[in-house]
This record gives C-alpha cells, structure tokens and sequence, in this order.
C-alpha cells in the first residue's frame, strides 16, 4: 500500500495518461481507502477536464494558411534556383546518370524481396496522405450527416460492399459523416467522426489479408484491424489511448 | 532531397498541424497579429531546416521551432505581449440549450481560465498549453520544448498549483 506522498506524485501522470497498469492499480487502491487524497484528486481531475473543453483552442485564420503555404512555396523556388546553377546542370546530370545505373540491379532485387511490405507501408502511406487532404483540403464530406441511416445508404452503388455505420455520439465521438476515398488501387469507405477538435477518419474496405500499420506515422496515431473480411483503419492526430477507446466502441 | 520532394514532404509532414503552431504561438504571445507573423516565420524557418527532419513525429519538431521563434521575440519585447484583450471565441454563446444565467456562469469560468492559464510564467505556460489543449505526451512536449522529461513533469505541476491557486481566487 503506497503512502500519501506518493499518492500526490502519481495523480498527475495518472490523469496525463502516463502510468503503467501496475501504477494505476496502486494508485486506485490508495483514493479508495484514504480520507485525504480523494480531495486533492478531484479538484486536479476537474481543473484538466475544465482546461481541454473551456480554455480556447486557437485555430489559425483562413487567411494564415495561405499565408504560410505561399511563403513557404515562394522559398522552395528562391532555394531551387539558387541549387540549379546551369554550370551545375550538366554535372549532376551526368552523376544522376551514373548513380541510377549503379544502383538499378540492387533497387530490382530489393523490391522484388519488399513488394509485401512496401504494399503495406504504401496502404499506410496513402491513408496518411488521403487523411491530410481531407483535413487542409475542402474535402472531408461528401456525405455531412450526423444520421447513421443516411450516411450508410449513401455509399450504396458508390462501392460495391456495405460498410458498417455507427455511431458513438453519447461517447463522445459523434459521427459527422463519411465520403468516398480511393486506397489501395480501390474506392474505400471513409467514416468520418469528431472527438473534441480532433478529426478521426476511419477508412473501410473488404480485405482478408490484415493491414500491418505503424501506431504512429508523421505525428498521427493509427489503428489497424480485421474484422469478418474488413480491414479497418483508423488515422487522427487525437492521442493513441482515446482512439483506442474509440476502436473498442466499433468492436 | 531536391526541392519539389521536400515541398511535398513538408506539406504532408510540417503544413497539417497549422493549428497546433497557431494555437501554441497565440498563448505564448497573448496577441493575435503577432501570432500571425511568428507562425509564418517559424514555418519559414522549419522548411529551410527540415533536412534535419529525420520523420517521427512532425508536430513535436514543427512546435520545437515555433516555441523558439515566440521565446525570441518574446526576449526582444519584454514589455510587449501583455496585452489582455477581448476574446471573441470565448464569448461566444455556447448551445442554445443552455440558459442565460448557465451561459453567464461559464463564460465566467472561461474568461477566469483564459486569465490564469495567460498569467502563468512563459515556461509553465508552455508545458500546460501542449499537455491540456494539444494532448501531447510528456515524450513529445520533452522533444519540442527541448528539456527532460523529469523537467516536463515539475512545470506542469508547479503550473497546476499556481492555476488551481489562480482560479480559487477568481
């Protein structure tokens, strides 16, 4: 049975998600049976819950997206021409030249041996980007609606299956809506739900071999799995634990 | 990398967390117009270093650079950026459910948040801003605010104290 004090050092990590099983249980058994602690625990846990659904979240102006996309455009074309120098043209060419035949037999071999990961990777790959432009794009809805019972019969001879429509409002993840996205050589599904800020999209097309996705790619969380001859993916920048919550809910 | 792959690279990578620099740089400096400049300077300065972007985690590395960028002019201006002004999005009416006397009580609560978490030194600031609004883990806000982890952990909860202290007194 661990003691007041270090009760109070664990609250914090605990509420930030940041304790093992173990650390937890320990911690849990501790509020359960002290007179103090509890106390402490609430106004802790009260004072986050207040900061993430009150203190604003500034989000940038339209006009500062383009702003910082036509700058940053501006500079990627002063650094080129600045690279390319015409005297530089002919040598590099000549060294490209030689680089790619050199390394063609190798890169042949290599892919010959990765085409199953690379396939993967690339299906990771692309419902990274998909997930992005749905996000800096206009393109996040075809289908805005809150309604499971309108969202599911609008992608009927969109795709040729029927993807499964849920929605977790009363969790805290309402669905918004869904579209229809290209993945993997095919139009897939794409749910489209909310928690908070954050936007979740979850991608749906029939597949019997399992999509081995990172937890991880560019900053967004990804979840993968199979279920009854579908492979589902998961993609948002909300934290892993939440979208874990929110793969349990789909399950 | 020539140019066109690292544009795309950084578009894909750097461009999408637009919001997390804006809302980090808005916090820091208390002023929006600033903000707005200090967000694209950051991101100038992001593309020309982001060869020393090694993938992983895009966020934490684009949040590195702009909290740099803030901290910069903050030091340069140190008796500007204190400016408390009036907060649109906070005074929104908030559902149409709600009525007007627990609109009043929340907005209340919003302005006394906003007044405390802006009262906070710059450096617990910081760390309170990437934990509670951007969620990030105590890993990343290490990566991007550039101290240990251990370190991470005392400013969010000396930062804690001094906002339970702060709203207690509201």
């Amino acid at each position: 049975m661990i003691i007041c004090k270090s009760a109070l050092s664990l609250m914090e990590p605990y509420l930030d998600g940041e304790l093992d099983a173990s650390q937890k249980a320990e911690l849990e058994a501790h509020l359960n049976q002290c007179p103090s602690c509890p106390a402490i625990y609430r106004r802790l846990s009260e004072l986050g819950a207040d900061l993430r659904t009150l203190a604003p979240r500034y989000a940038a102006p339209e006009h500062l997206q383009r702003r910082v996309l036509s700058a940053v455009r501006k500079e990627a074309r002063v650094s080129q021409s600045w690279r390319f120098r015409p005297s530089m043209a002919w040598a590099l060419a000549a060294t490209v030249l030689l680089a790619v035949s050199a390394g063609w037999n190798v890169k042949l071999m290599e892919s010959q041996k990765n085409t199953t990961r690379n396939t993967t990777e690339t299906t990771a790959q692309e419902i990274v980007s998909s997930h992005v432009r749905s996000l800096i794009g206009a393109h996040l809805l075809d289908v805005p609606s809150t309604e499971q019972h309108t969202v599911k019969p609008w992608f009927n001879g969109k795709l040729d299956y029927a993807p499964d429509v849920k929605d977790f409002a009363a969790a805290g993840f309402p669905l918004i809506g869904g579209r229809v996205d290209y993945i993997d050589h095919r139009p897939v599904a794409a749910l489209v739900y909310k928690r908070r800020e954050h936007v979740i999209n979850l991608f749906v097309w029939p597949s019997n071999s399992p999509l081995a996705a990172p937890a991880a790619v560019n900053g967004f969380n990804l979840v993968a799995w199979n279920q009854a001859g579908m492979n589902y993916c998961a993609i948002s920048d909300l934290n892993q634990a939440e979208l874990r919550q929110f793969v349990g809910l789909y399950h | 990398m020539d140019e066109t792959t690292k544009l795309t690279l950084f578009e894909q990578t750097i461009v999408p967390h637009l919001n997390a620099a804006y809302n980090l740089a808005r916090w820091l400096t208390r002023n929006q117009d600033v903000a707005d400049d200090l967000v694209q300077e950051a991101y100038l300065r992001a593309f020309r270093f982001f060869d020393g972007f090694h993938g992983g985690d895009g966020r934490a590395w684009l949040l590195a650079v702009v909290r740099n960028t803030c901290l910069t002019w903050l030091r340069r201006n140190k008796s500007g950026g204190s400016s408390v002004e009036f907060n649109e999005e906070a005074h929104a009416l908030a559902g149409g459910q709600e009525n007007i006397e627990q609109r009043l009580v929340k907005n209340a609560k919003i302005d006394a948040l906003r007044k405390c978490v802006e009262s906070l030194p710059v450096e617990y600031r910081e760390i309170v801003v990437m934990r509670e609004l951007e969620e990030m883990s105590y890993r990343e806000i290490s990566e991007a605010a550039g101290v240990p982890i251990g370190t991470v952990m005392s400013r969010l909860s000396r930062g804690r104290m001094r906002l339970l202290d702060c709203m207690e007194a509201k």
